[in-house]
């Protein structure tokens, strides 16, 4: 997280600071001055090999993917910014779930992956079950469904039709990929055809 | 930078230079110089609070809600100029100067240096807020108020800082 990155990061950044604050004055009025800096510094200390090590976990954490289970929309109705992820099923792993839920105040997704008509079918609904399991692991309300690349568009303006999305993610190959050109206009294409803020990420294929 | 070498100096002064009490006697007298701590808490609250609706103005135009935007922003200022009108009677009823030791002059650079800083986020917001009544931002175009909402958050955690380590410990 940094406070110069976005208002969101900024404003989480002030309620972190607001608790270390509250502790410090806390032993400040307990004890003394000195009381007070140590206490600021082990709480400050804490924090960042907390943060250290909570990320270090989370990147070593095996590539193993739970499977899908009917707790998937446990935690649906929890307020916050609703996502529309749009993303090729090769690419719906723990690395797109972890940069969906670092979105800004994330708390619920819809997401549309797409793949060739003849790629669909078992190992496709596999992708999207395994993705909205990951999504709920981070407790994140998921509702995933796969889709013939040909219909990806029709189904995402059906999705900004029918449910209140406020940020638009695509998921895209890296540059110099041979989906990239494909992947890249369809960003145009989503981007055009609604108001809603659209963000593209590319990843690295899994 | 500039925040962390007034600390240095105020820390200094406080550390360094050999006081009995900290605020510090007043030369010549038995009584302490003394902080208005609860005026500085309220003005604590009323800079969270402003943070708190500068933080839903963004959150309103991220979902196209307009009034919520305006709403927000107009709050925020009018917190943001209480905070100043109150800081402005604590200098003119605290009872010492700038002038009066390394005590005076170090709380009055520290709150003065944020003071400055509010009234500047003031104008950046009161520039936002006027651009917003226009219709000049949009959920996905917002940079414009983006920057100076961040730049109010920071001047809110700095004052965080100047409230605990001035006025509380």
């Amino acid at each position: 997280m940094s406070p110069f990155r976005s208002e969101q990061d900024a404003f989480q950044f002030l309620l972190l600071v607001i608790a270390v604050a509250v502790a410090t004055a806390v032993a400040g009025i307990l004890g003394n001055g000195w009381t007070a800096f140590a206490t600021l510094v082990s709480v400050v200390a804490s924090l960042v090999v907390g943060v250290r090590l909570g990320r270090r976990s989370v990147e070593s954490e095996s590539p193993e993917r739970s499977t899908a289970t009917a707790t998937a929309t446990a935690t649906a109705g929890v307020p916050g910014l609703a996502l529309l992820v749009v993303a090729p099923v090769d690419l719906a792993d723990r690395s797109l779930a972890r940069e969906v839920v670092a979105e800004e105040g994330t708390r619920s997704v819809r997401a549309v992956l797409f793949a060739p008509e003849e790629n669909l079918g078992e190992p496709a609904s596999q992708r999207a079950a395994e993705l909205r399991a990951l999504l709920v692991e981070f407790d994140v309300t998921a509702q995933v469904i796969a889709v013939a690349q040909a219909d990806v568009e029709k189904a995402v303006a059906a999705e900004l039709r029918d449910g209140h999305i406020d940020h638009v993610f695509v998921a895209t190959h890296r540059q110099g990929h041979s989906e990239f050109p494909a992947e890249e206009e369809l960003v145009h294409a989503i981007d055009r055809a609604s108001d809603t803020p659209v963000v593209a990420v590319a990843f690295a294929s899994s | 930078m500039l925040f962390g070498s007034f600390f240095a100096a105020y820390f200094f002064a406080r550390v360094a230079v050999p006081h009995e009490f900290w605020p510090p006697l007043r030369p010549g007298t038995t009584e302490p110089f003394e902080l208005p701590v609860f005026l500085a808490l309220i003005n604590t609250i009323i800079l969270v609070t402003s943070s708190v609706t500068v933080h839903w103005a963004v959150t309103s135009l991220k979902r196209n809600y307009r009034a919520g935007l305006i709403a927000g922003l107009s709050l925020t200022a009018i917190l943001g100029l209480a905070f100043l009108l109150i800081q402005i009677r604590e200098y003119m009823r605290i009872g010492f100067s700038p002038r009066d030791e390394a005590f005076g002059s170090t709380f009055f650079a520290l709150t003065g240096l944020h003071g400055a800083h509010v009234f500047m986020g003031l104008m950046f917001l009161t520039f936002a807020l006027m651009r917003a009544m226009k219709g000049h931002y949009s959920a996905k175009h917002h940079l414009g108020l983006e920057l100076p909402v961040i730049y109010w958050h920071f001047v809110d955690v700095m004052w965080i800082v100047v409230y605990v380590m001035v006025y509380v410990v």
